[in-house]
């Protein structure tokens, strides 16, 4: 490795082979939004599928969604731990641990297996993630953030730093935005980050696969239709959909349950997407 | 924990904060809370919009009307009110169609609603039935009465 500061060692758990191919880090909020998580997963399966290995930090948030993405693709992805084997954190993402294992993807970290995954460790991870990466993808930061330090250890490493564009008034966009004034590059779509890095695309674009109509139940399509893939309130699907409230919840159960729809917090309700 | 949810506000609690806050309320005490409906904030223009509501009136009948057919259903049980059934009364006056049925248990698995839930939502449904004066509890009941559980289903687990 060519980073400042190299690791003396690295702990690897898994196929170790990935760790020289071409990869790109993902790395982001915690606290994603909605956006944010789906648009991690996208880019981490549209680059894998591209036989770009995905490399992030297993926290929760964008970076699990980048690994989520990655994982089961051609390129697989690589996990940097900011403690030993012996303490995966966080605790619910032990999961995904063992899947980014079993899909061919593999897990390495600095620390010996009995280091705690301590908070001072995150950030130093972060110049490891940077420094495997080709580049790093910043995809909702608030304006403190480890990814910021990421974004830092790229730039030191003369390595590009994309960034995905958030709405503005947010404090997840703060960072990523910041990143963008600063001279990052704004990306909205793959073509963004292999142009900058003269790669070439290794498969076609797949055909719009996933605009499906999908089946609903005629009865139900007067509630169906006014929902989006951002979630709105029940309030405001009883008004577009002149039903009463009751009907509306009757509905958005046998919608629920058949899986076309999803419920988030604050009484609200969005059209179930791939991979979300 | 005021703002989650919000559209206008965005919460600024860390995850685990969140996800213990959830924990903090769910379980034990949530099961035994029959309806749970998460309000969101209303603005202004909102309260200032004169939409055609039922009146408090209107209710009222209707909600009286539906007491009155619990009242006379459970004369012989010594109780009032479709909260005061027991699981053997349950069973004797919540009876569902098949389709219900099968709906209830897709539900539970898909929504993965609490064991506890199944005796109040089975409640919910009796009262929405006897507010429509329905002698029989339909599924669109069960499945209205499903929606009035929403702190069951786990939320925010990425």
């Amino acid at each position: 490795m060519e980073i400042k500061n190299y690791p003396k060692k690295l702990y690897v758990e898994g196929n170790e082979k990935i760790l020289n191919n071409d990869s790109i880090a993902i790395v982001g909020s915690r606290k994603c939004t909605q956006y944010g998580w789906k648009q991690a997963i996208n880019f981490g399966k549209e680059l894998s599928e591209n036989q770009i290995c995905v490399i992030s930090g297993m926290a929760i948030g964008i970076d699990k969604a980048a690994h989520i993405g990655a994982k089961s693709n051609v390129g697989k992805t690589i996990a940097v731990l900011g403690g030993g084997f012996n303490n995966i954190y966080p605790e619910e993402n032990k999961q995904l641990y063992f899947e980014i294992i079993e899909n061919g993807g593999c897990i390495i970290t600095e620390y010996p297996p009995e280091e705690e995954a301590k908070s001072a460790n995150f950030p130093k991870r972060n110049r490891i993630i940077s420094g495997i990466a080709l580049g790093t993808l910043v995809i909702e930061a608030a304006q403190k953030s480890g990814s910021l330090i990421t974004a830092r250890y790229t730039k030191e490493q003369n390595k590009p730093v994309f960034c995905l564009p958030s709405n503005i008034g947010g404090n997840k966009s703060i960072g990523t935005n910041n990143l963008i004034k600063e001279g990052a590059i704004l990306t909205t779509n793959i073509e963004d980050i292999f142009r900058a890095l003269k790669i070439e695309r290794r498969v076609e674009k797949s055909k719009d696969s996933n605009i499906k109509e999908a089946e609903v139940d005629k009865e139900y399509e007067s509630v169906y239709n006014v929902l989006e893939n951002m979630p709105i309130t029940v309030d405001k699907i009883v008004m577009k959909s002149r039903k009463t409230i009751g009907e509306v919840n009757h509905i958005l159960t046998m919608l629920e349950i058949e899986g076309k729809i999803k419920s988030y917090p604050g009484n609200r309700y969005a059209l179930v997407e791939e991979d979300t | 924990m005021a703002t989650i949810g919000s559209q206008d506000k965005e919460c600024v609690c860390s995850p685990q904060a969140i996800n213990k806050y959830m924990n903090k309320i769910s379980g034990p005490l949530l099961d035994r809370i029959d309806i749970q409906i998460e309000v969101t904030p209303v603005n202004y223009e909102e309260l200032d919009n004169q939409k055609a509501e039922e009146c408090s009136e209107s209710i009222k009948q209707r909600v009286n009307r539906a007491r009155k057919i619990q009242r006379n259903r459970y004369e012989k049980q010594g109780i009032y009110s479709n909260s005061e059934l027991t699981p053997n009364l349950i069973e004797k006056y919540c009876k569902l169609d098949n389709e219900s049925k099968k709906i209830l248990q897709i539900a539970f698995e898909k929504l993965k609603l609490s064991a506890r839930a199944y005796g109040r939502i089975l409640k919910v449904a009796r009262t929405i039935a006897d507010l429509e004066e329905s002698e029989h509890i339909l599924k669109k009941h069960i499945t209205e009465a499903i929606q009035y559980r929403s702190l069951d289903k786990k939320y925010w687990k990425n």
